[in-house]
């Protein structure tokens, strides 16, 4: 694995553009492997997928361009960028977050090249002076003007892009909805990450936990519902979680109450501090809170809904 | 003498005829113990916390599960291009006359080891030791006292193990005199060695081959409790968390006395961690019908019953309606809907099945062997 970052040019260093102008910066890279096809995947998308049966799809249809799709519900529609298709899955017709959508074909933002055809319209699309540099914006359209045979790859499963505070809220708390789709715990398919050395977690007679997940490290002697706890936690006597994420080596302490939030990584919060409320039925301008990593709440104090907190204490909206 | 200068050796079969139960399918030092660990990572993450890079694992047979485990070495940085782990299984020499029957004749065949290796010292350990010591003040102590072959040893309750040493030392943590316990020591509060010991390699070698040539057998009688006279024998006391584990009871009590905080801390001291080889495993499902308390849980668990008073090892599936109670779960059980465990041990994969009853006793409890369907 190479983890390829910016400014890594002798002369005109710059920072990436946009999602094509950091493969454009790194077409050297690629060039070396002489691939014949190259497969553009983001980092921040939660799904299970076998890259190699996409990848077959793409040489059946001898395609420039394969673009993962998704069908989703038709009332979310208008927040993707879709897709129109024949019935062979050629692509007609891009749509780009529309008011009234004509397709509920997303795409995923995974996307198999051939190296040859992307390589040309990267070396195009930085020569132009009015490009945004991006995939969906300016690349794929370009290939798809030019004519260049672009097909859609159907995608059953789950797939979530968890790039906003609600969408990385709402994909935790699919893990606790097996109708949701999302199961990690899939001995054929598992998901590996690096794991910390760590002692078992212990759960001791004051804590209760309901349909949660706990992960290694942790002492909870608190209430937990419907909340995602991951390692090295303490969760002390008294305090109340409820439908929240709670980060790495977090801290809640005695009475602290923590609903519909995001705690970072080595938070405090202190003792009957509350962070969050629990949504009411119309409630236009709710929204999940966040805890910063390393953030210090300070006892009996209180964290809006919709509010983000960091390290030094500023808070800021978060819609 | 620094860490970097002694080579660690492991007998991984040591004390295991005590736990019967638990090795009939492994080797001591691959027990399961404490939700995710095994015997050995104890020793294993002991040596390399201290700093030590070179550990041969002496074994016998039945290690499958433990090179599984141990792999590489990779978890404890011990897969290194110079010096690393080494499995050293018997008869592994053209002129092996020995196999590893007894400590002594393992140390014998594996003399060309011992030989290649540059280290100056040795320390000898077992894999029926649950601690967390930091190895450098037992290398320290060695060193200004002057010893010759220093003992660990703990001040307790004797364990019934074979060949067991007992100490009588003076206010200078001089042996003056090695006893070997009786039946009827057993239980009693004594200062017993654990069989980790440290002394020049050189030494261990010639006293190894001294004792061989004289036909003896036994390394605790014929080479340290016979040459008292002869060498500066000195004992070091282990303090915080040491046991060892000589019966399915203890393996019990001391598993058990983790779900005491002071005695967690002790053992999994964060300043001197315990590494084991690392599972993708998910977090542990609570769900909506759980109620779990005052337990211990590894990772990949789901929980829809009652847990109380337990030791969950990973991907143990308790269904609703299902009551455990001071129980040790191993890896992989599954206990189906309004079974009742309590006092019991089950070995890794094992099913018991709805409405089944299964009770122990605290001084007594019952063990379902791997794979049993009850």
């Amino acid at each position: 694995m190479h983890i390829l970052s910016p400014y890594q040019k002798i002369e005109g260093t710059e920072w990436y553009k946009g999602t094509a102008n950091a493969i454009y910066q790194n077409i050297h890279f690629i060039d070396k492997y002489s691939p014949t096809y190259v497969a553009i995947l983001s980092g921040d998308h939660i799904y299970k997928m076998d890259y190699a049966e996409m990848l077959s799809y793409h040489k059946a249809k001898k395609a420039a361009c394969t673009i993962a799709m998704l069908e989703v519900d038709w009332n979310e529609a208008s927040r993707f960028g879709l897709m129109l298709c024949d019935d062979d899955g050629t692509i007609t017709e891009f749509e780009e977050k529309p008011e009234n959508p004509r397709s509920n074909k997303a795409s995923m933002g995974v996307y198999i090249f051939t190296w040859e055809k992307l390589r040309k319209y990267l070396l195009e699309d930085e020569a132009n002076p009015n490009s945004t540099n991006d995939f969906g914006k300016d690349v794929i359209p370009a290939m798809h003007k030019a004519g260049e045979k672009m097909v859609a790859y159907p995608f059953k499963g789950y797939w979530r892009d968890v790039g906003t505070i609600e969408s990385l809220w709402t994909a935790n708390m699919d893990l606790l909805t097996p109708s949701s789709g999302l199961d990690l715990d899939d001995p054929s398919w598992k998901i590996y990450a690096k794991s910390p050395s760590v002692h078992p977690h212990f759960v001791s007679d004051k804590a209760n936990i309901k349909t949660s997940m706990v992960s290694k490290g942790c002492e909870i002697d608190g209430n937990i519902s419907r909340s995602i706890i991951f390692a090295n936690t303490t969760i002390e006597e008294d305090s109340l979680i409820e439908s929240s994420i709670i980060m790495p080596g977090a801290t809640i302490k005695k009475g602290a109450k923590v609903f519909y939030s995001i705690i970072g990584e080595n938070a405090i919060i202190d003792e009957n501090a509350t962070i969050g409320a629990i949504p009411e039925k119309d409630a236009s301008n709710f929204g999940i809170s966040v805890v910063g990593e390393n953030t210090h709440i300070a006892a009996g104090s209180f964290v809006a809904p919709n509010k983000m907190i960091d390290e030094e204490g500023v808070e800021v909206d978060i819609k | 003498m620094r860490a970097n200068n002694v080579l660690a050796l492991i007998h991984a079969q040591e004390g295991e005829t005590a736990l019967k139960e638990l090795t009939a399918i492994r080797t001591a030092a691959s027990v399961p113990f404490g939700c995710r660990y095994r015997f050995i990572d104890f020793t294993l993450s002991n040596l390399v916390n201290a700093g030590i890079t070179q550990v041969g694992i002496i074994t016998r047979n039945n290690f499958q599960s433990l090179s599984d485990h141990v792999g590489s070495g990779k978890p404890w940085d011990l897969d290194r291009k110079r010096e690393g782990m080494f499995i050293l299984p018997p008869f592994n020499t053209a002129t092996a006359i020995v196999g590893h029957d007894s400590i002594l004749s393992s140390l014998y065949s594996i003399s060309d080891f011992l030989e290649k290796t540059r280290q100056e010292y040795v320390i000898m350990t077992n894999a029926n030791t649950v601690y967390n010591i930091d190895f450098n003040d037992l290398f320290k102590f060695h060193s200004e006292k002057g010893a010759d072959i220093t003992l660990l040893y703990k001040q307790g309750r004797v364990p019934s193990l074979p060949e067991l040493m007992i100490l009588d030392l003076d206010e200078e943590s001089k042996v003056q005199q090695i006893s070997m316990a009786q039946p009827e020591d057993v239980g009693n509060d004594a200062n017993y060695s654990f069989n980790i010991l440290v002394m020049r390699k050189s030494l261990l070698e010639y006293l190894v081959r001294a004792a061989i040539a004289r036909g003896e057998t036994s390394f605790e009688k014929d080479v340290i409790q016979a040459n008292l006279s002869n060498f500066k024998i000195y004992g070091y006391k282990a303090t915080g968390f040491a046991e060892t584990i000589d019966s399915l009871q203890t393996y019990y009590n001391v598993s058990m006395s983790l779900l005491k905080k002071e005695n967690r801390d002790l053992l999994f001291n964060t300043n001197n961690p315990i590494k084991t080889k690392v599972y993708d495993n998910v977090p542990t499902t609570y769900g909506v019908t759980s109620k779990v308390s005052n337990s211990l849980l590894a990772d990949g668990c789901t929980i829809h019953g009652t847990v109380e008073n337990c030791i969950l090892f990973r991907n143990v599936y308790i269904e609703e309606g299902a009551v455990i109670k001071n129980s040790i779960i191993m890896q992989g059980t599954r206990i189906q809907r309004h079974a009742s465990l309590n006092y019991v041990i089950t070995d890794k994969d094992t099913l018991i099945t709805p409405k089944k009853q299964l009770s122990g006793d605290a001084s007594y409890p019952v063990f379902i062997s791997k794979g049993i369907t009850v």
